[in-house]
């Protein structure tokens, strides 16, 4: 048998890329040694699907054979292995205590170290898709970092302590997109990257697909890279970033269809380069100066098969080939040499030239090809959707031998193949795939412990040098509290994306009201805007949102024309509108797109307080809209074609997690009242007491609630918002957020 | 003999005649029975060499559904991106009229996407709906989920035929739309991802739709309750005749089968599969039901996302002697399942779920199915399912006679014509089996692209469209 090998300078070269170890530059400490034995992110140390590792084993049965434990989780992604630690996201709990978590697992044994359980709230997104992304490790800290599908994003200790908390939604306007797969985040330097759609304020009204890159030690935010000019479907493909010619440049598949890359550092868009009609879904991987892409959708140049790999200069973005009718819409390809690896949706393995996008062998796998293929020790190891775990050893001529377990699960009475999403994770000479019900650790047995040791350890960084050449605020964006005070830094960069150090430039507020001194920014009212920094002829900006602190009183007559208020998150599909001499909030079904929109108006740290609104609702051809208010994660919700009114948290939940309703009338053409107390727990996971009331406007308010129900797994916080599903138009008036008297 | 007698004349009295080598909808016949006649089906080609192939005509870069027939023309419906009118660019759903002889573009139309997006209009997915010839006039339900009925000439014949003289474009190549109804504006009809129904006629004035109404994009809420989930049309004005929704907001996901009509009893029949995995039946002229039959296990459960074990229906009901045979799925992005095949003696009244069902085959040993069912008239049933597998059955008995791996997902029919079973499959292989007791493969190629549609024989011309592609073929 012809044992395929990684070129070993390629392998060292990327090992210590992961550890931050670059070379040629100017370095600030000592370099880490690499390990090869960790499995920190999704595609692997080299981020290419390779492993450097040998003696795996080349057949397995759940039964025992070369099983080293199985352990019973749900999951639907790829476990990162770090040190002696598997890390996955998944779905836990029944019922109403049905959650995500975030579990970290002994290597060795199986057993649970910590486990991190959180609700699931306001996403469409399925139950059972829940945990679709992945999570990273950062091998510097060794801390954890996980997105979770209700826009719950988190850092945590390798000890399982929560170091810092994003609510996506909430804060960004993040939107959890159709099918359930979520986003997941990359460890650069000091950075957390990762791309995700966000509807949110300002020119980010508009939904796209843009990268986030967060301080990885604060999650405090640096910047967003928005390149896309058009939103055509929620994406998920995960990015890479690889070393060109010194600089470090994120490489990833966007919604809009071109493969894009931006410096890591600074979110500049270095270029981007269309490859499909659609969205990007699969990620890329980069090797050796090129970038390689995949899709399932449909090509450009009027070529109506569909699908294609191709490859780009990582430099030009120019493309080197392309290799049409290969429909890989979400499989990640594994690089080897000048072997590339891809699945097609179908659930066909094809083995390509990666000098010239020709097909050598393949190979099928089952019938629907998701997650992504992993080479180690001159095998594949594939997972297939329907249960199906392969592991090929292949030539020059194709598959050579061939081992493939059909995993069943027994559920509601009917054996079935368990699903498997997630691709496989190689340490220490282990394979270990998650499943719907399992985990499993593959391997020899009695082939040692792995070593749970772990000291932090800060590798290398460039510095740079020359003159300045981009200017970045720190954080890029803050969510401030009318009153509260904010402080900015700027930082310089050189040419290619590296770090010079802090500087001190001239402040600028702009439109924004409010005191500035030296970068710290007081606003006196709830706004929106842009805070400017001037170094030189460079400058820097940062998205300033300032929201209430803890009340608010909104007539809408001091929005712009057209346009929600500007400190409104997720609103862009609310505008005002005149009705006489009185502003009203619109909501109309013509706007492309969605007929559902979420808007928060306030802090998620806010609790235990009261919202109010007057809506009023058009009748049309047998159909009214919903329109409701947003509280603590909760959505107390008149639904009109339905006739009543409803509580819910996370309505993919199925059953509900959390759902209560009760027979309302509701007429068209009627300005109703509508208030929305809950009574949040100190912690999540405790009951909440929700209070509804509905009235009409002018008639006095009835002692009676409309609806009350208790969520025995609450929520203990959540930003006021407005809902609508604007089928017909929806009037609204007269928000307010009040303390709980 | 007398009552047979009676059966047959009414039968006779009933069903819409149908004229020689037309096909004129899907599964040619009210009673969506996959099987052709005719003789002398190719039963080796080859599209790279060309070996056998009539013709082959660019379609757009999705297609599902195949050819109906009639007229020297065929119609066909696919996306835009063949862009075969260079005015008209981007995502649009099309169908087109070709000349059967050599499958050359006659006209299309080609209708704008909903502004709404995917959650009723999923982008590429061109029109699924096959249209109805009936003389000078198809029928169709658009991705707009408007059913949409048209001129077979377009604007060949330089008349704009109305009441709808709206269209954008009325050159040569566009369509000339006689009527339309807007299911969504009319109806408040909320087509979950797309609008694919495959009309059914009485052979008079009647048309029958299923309306494609659904959840919503969280796929919990039916969004749109109060709008009809089946509904009877006037061929010639587009008035609605009768609608019903018993599912309302019963629907699991979509509703995406295809009605049947037929004579059970000596009773006219129209069968439509519910988004609840019910069938019911009903008085064509009327909509008044007849009966219904759940399709689904009291035990079953329904779990968002894909994996449970209650079902709906994408399959077709077919009508064949006193007996509906429909099998239950799901969306195929919901994955692979236990499936169940039923056979239900359509002479029955009310719920006749514990009375009429005169077989099921399940029990683990069939999986979820979009696949409509073949019956030869020696009694063998052929269906295949979403996890690959084309099976043989008995189909007095529902017995398994065989079972096929075609290793790889079935999404469209089997075809039986000639003594033969002809089926597609996702990896773009073609296979033709005897279509016997015992088990033979006779021919086995691939299409280049995935073969989602179900293959039609007609006038001894074997069509096979793949994702982008229609194969005319012929045996030489």
């Amino acid at each position: 048998m012809q044992m395929k090998s990684i070129p070993l300078a390629a392998l060292s070269l990327s090992f210590l890329i992961i550890t931050g170890c670059q070379t040629g530059q100017k370095t600030s400490s000592t370099a880490m040694p690499s390990t090869g034995l960790d499995w920190p992110a999704w595609r692997g140390p080299s981020q290419t699907g390779a492993s450097p590792e040998k003696g795996i084993v080349n057949t397995w049965s759940p039964e025992g054979e070369n099983l080293v434990w199985a352990a019973n989780h749900t999951c639907r992604s790829t476990p990162v292995v770090y040190r002696g630690r598997v890390y996955f996201i998944g779905r836990v709990g029944e019922g109403v205590r049905t959650q995500e978590a975030v579990t970290c697992l002994d290597a060795n044994t199986g057993r649970v170290v910590w486990q991190d359980r959180f609700n699931v709230y306001l996403t469409n997104i399925q139950q059972s898709r829940v945990g679709w992304s992945n999570a990273c490790v950062d091998p510097e800290t060794g801390n954890v970092y996980a997105h979770g599908v209700g826009g719950v994003f988190r850092c945590y200790s390798r000890a399982g302590k929560i170091l810092w908390s994003h609510s996506l939604t909430e804060e960004f306007g993040r939107l959890s997109g159709y099918g359930g797969r979520t986003n997941s985040p990359i460890v650069e330097g000091d950075t957390i990257l990762m791309g995700f759609t966000c509807s949110s304020w300002g020119p980010y009204n508009m939904p796209s697909h843009r990268y986030w890159c967060f301080d990885k030690l604060t999650g405090e935010l640096i910047y967003i890279s928005s390149p896309a000019k058009k939103f055509k479907n929620s994406t998920y493909s995960t990015p890479v970033v690889g070393t060109v010619n010194g600089m470090r440049v994120l490489f990833d598949g966007n919604s809009d269809g071109s493969v894009y890359a931006i410096k890591a550092n600074t979110g500049e868009k270095l270029w981007g380069t269309p490859f499909t009609e659609k969205d990007l879904q699969a990620s890329v991987v980069y090797s050796e100066g090129k970038v390689y892409a995949c899709h399932g959708r449909e090509n450009l140049d009027g070529e109506t098969r569909m699908g294609a790999v191709g490859c780009f200069d990582a430099v030009t973005g120019k493309l080197v080939w392309k290799s049409v009718g290969h429909e890989v819409g979400y499989a990640s390809p594994c690089i080897v040499g000048n072997e590339l690896f891809v699945i097609e949706n179908d659930g066909e393995l094809v083995c390509l030239d990666a000098a010239t996008g020709k097909e050598k062998w393949s190979q099928r796998l089952g019938t629907v090809g998701k997650s992504s293929p992993v080479w180690v020790d001159g095998k594949i190891i594939a997972t297939e959707v329907n249960g199906r775990v392969h592991i090929i050893e292949y030539g020059p001529g194709g598959v050579k031998n061939h081992s493939e377990v059909q995993l069943m699960l027994t559920a509601d009475g009917n054996k079935r193949a368990t699903e498997i999403y997630g691709s496989p994770a190689i340490s220490n000479g282990r394979i270990f795939i998650t499943t719907e019900d399992k985990v499993y650790c593959i391997g020899k047995k009695g082939s040692g412990i792995i070593s749970t040791a772990f000291s932090p350890k800060k590798g290398a960084r460039t510095i740079g040098s020359g003159a300045p050449a981009f200017l970045q605020i720190v954080p890029g964006e803050a969510r401030i509290i009318a009153g509260q005070t904010k402080q900015f830094s700027a930082r310089a960069f050189d040419a290619k994306g590296n770090l010079i150090g802090e500087v001190k430039p001239t402040w600028v507020a702009g439109r924004l009201a409010g005191k500035l001194a030296d970068g710290a920014f007081t606003p006196s009212k709830p706004q929106a805007g842009m805070l400017v920094a001037k170094l030189g002829n460079l400058t820097g900006m940062a998205r300033v949102r300032v929201v209430p602190a803890g009340s608010v009183k909104e007539d809408f007559t001091a929005s712009p024309p057209g346009k929600a208020p500007s400190y409104f998150i997720g609103a862009g599909k609310f505008k005002t509108v005149k009705q006489g001499n009185n502003t009203l909030l619109f909501k109309s079904p013509k706007a492309p797109g969605l007929k559902r929109s979420f808007a928060y108006v306030g802090d998620p740290g806010m609790k235990n307080y009261t919202v109010e609104l007057e809506v009023m609702a058009k009748e049309y051809k047998r159909r009214m809209p919903d329109a409701g208010v947003i509280n603590g994660r909760y959505v107390f919700d008149l639904m009109g074609n339905h006739q009543k009114v409803q509580f819910r948290t996370w309505p993919g939940s199925s059953p509900p997690r959390f759902q209560v309703d009760r027979r309302f009338r509701w007429d068209p053409d009627v300005w109703y009242k509508i208030k929305f107390r809950a009574e949040l727990p100190a912690k999540e996971g405790d009951p909440a007491r929700l209070f509804g009331k509905v009235w009409k406007k002018g008639e006095q308010e009835p002692a009676a609630w409309t609806l009350e129900a208790t969520d025995a797994c609450g929520n203990n916080e959540g930003a006021p918002g407005i809902h609508g599903y604007s089928n017909v138009d929806i009037y609204y008036d007269n928000l307010s957020v009040a303390p709980n008297n | 003999m007398r009552a047979l007698i009676s059966s047959s004349m009414l039968i006779a009295l009933f069903l819409p005649t149908l004229r020689a080598g037309d096909w004129p909808m899907w599964g040619r016949t009210g009673g969506r029975n996959l099987v052709a006649p005719g003789k002398n089906v190719p039963t080796s080609w080859d599209v790279e060499t060309g070996k056998n192939i009539k013709w082959v005509v660019e379609l757009g870069s999705q297609t599902y559904n195949n050819v109906s027939v009639a007229g020297g023309k065929l119609f066909i419906g696919t996306n835009n991106e063949a862009e075969k009118n260079p005015k008209i660019v981007g995502d649009r759903g099309v169908i087109m009229c070709l000349n059967e002889a050599n499958g050359k573009l006659l006209w299309q139309a080609a209708h704008p996407k909903l502004p709404t997006g995917r959650v009723n209009d999923w982008p590429n997915q061109g029109i699924c709906s096959i249209p109805l010839i009936d003389g000078d006039r198809i029928f169709y339900v658009s991705n707009q989920a408007r059913v949409v009925c048209a001129d077979v000439n377009g604007f060949l014949d330089n008349e704009n035929d109305g009441p709808y003289k709206s269209e954008k474009g009325t050159s040569k190549i566009d369509v000339d739309i006689v009527w339309e109804l807007d299911m969504m504006d009319e109806l408040a009809v909320f087509p979950h991802n797309l609008a694919t129904c495959s009309l059914a006629d009485d052979g008079g004035d009647l048309l029958f739709a299923v309306t494609s109404n659904g959840v919503d994009e969280a796929h919990l809420v039916v969004p749109s309750p109060r709008a009809p989930d089946f509904i009877c049309v006037n061929k010639k004005t587009g008035k609605v005749v009768w609608e019903n929704n018993p599912v309302s907001e019963g629907i699991l996901h979509g509703e995406w089968s295809n009605p049947a009509y037929g004579v059970m009893g000596g009773k006219p029949q129209v069968i439509f599969a519910g988004g609840n995995g019910i069938i019911y039946s009903y008085e064509p002229k009327t909509g008044k039901q007849i009966w219904k039959f759940d399709c689904n296990p009291k035990d079953s459960k329904w779990l968002l996302g894909g994996r449970g074990t209650r079902n709906n229906i994408i399959a077709t009901p077919v009508i064949h002697k006193d007996r509906v045979y429909i099998g239950v799925g799901q969306d195929p992005e919901h994955g692979e399942g236990p499936g169940h095949l039923f056979c239900i003696d359509g002479t029955k009244t009310g719920d006749v779920t514990k009375t009429a069902r005169v077989w099921h085959f399940g029990d683990e040993k069939f999986n979820r199915t979009m696949s409509t069912c073949s019956i030869t008239e020696d009694g063998l049933l052929f269906i295949t399912d979403l996890s690959g597998f084309l099976y043989c059955l008995d189909a007095k008995t529902g017995k398994q006679n065989w079972r096929h791996d075609l290793l790889a997902a079935v999404w469209g029919s089997p075809l039986v014509v000639d003594g033969k079973v002809i089926i597609g499959d996702e990896d773009g292989d073609l296979e033709i089996l005897e279509a016997k007791k015992t088990k033979k493969v006779l021919f086995e190629t691939n299409m280049l692209s995935a073969v989602y549609s179900t293959p039609v024989y007609v006038n001894n011309t074997l069509y096979i469209a793949n994702r982008n592609k229609l194969y005319a073929i012929v045996a030489k």
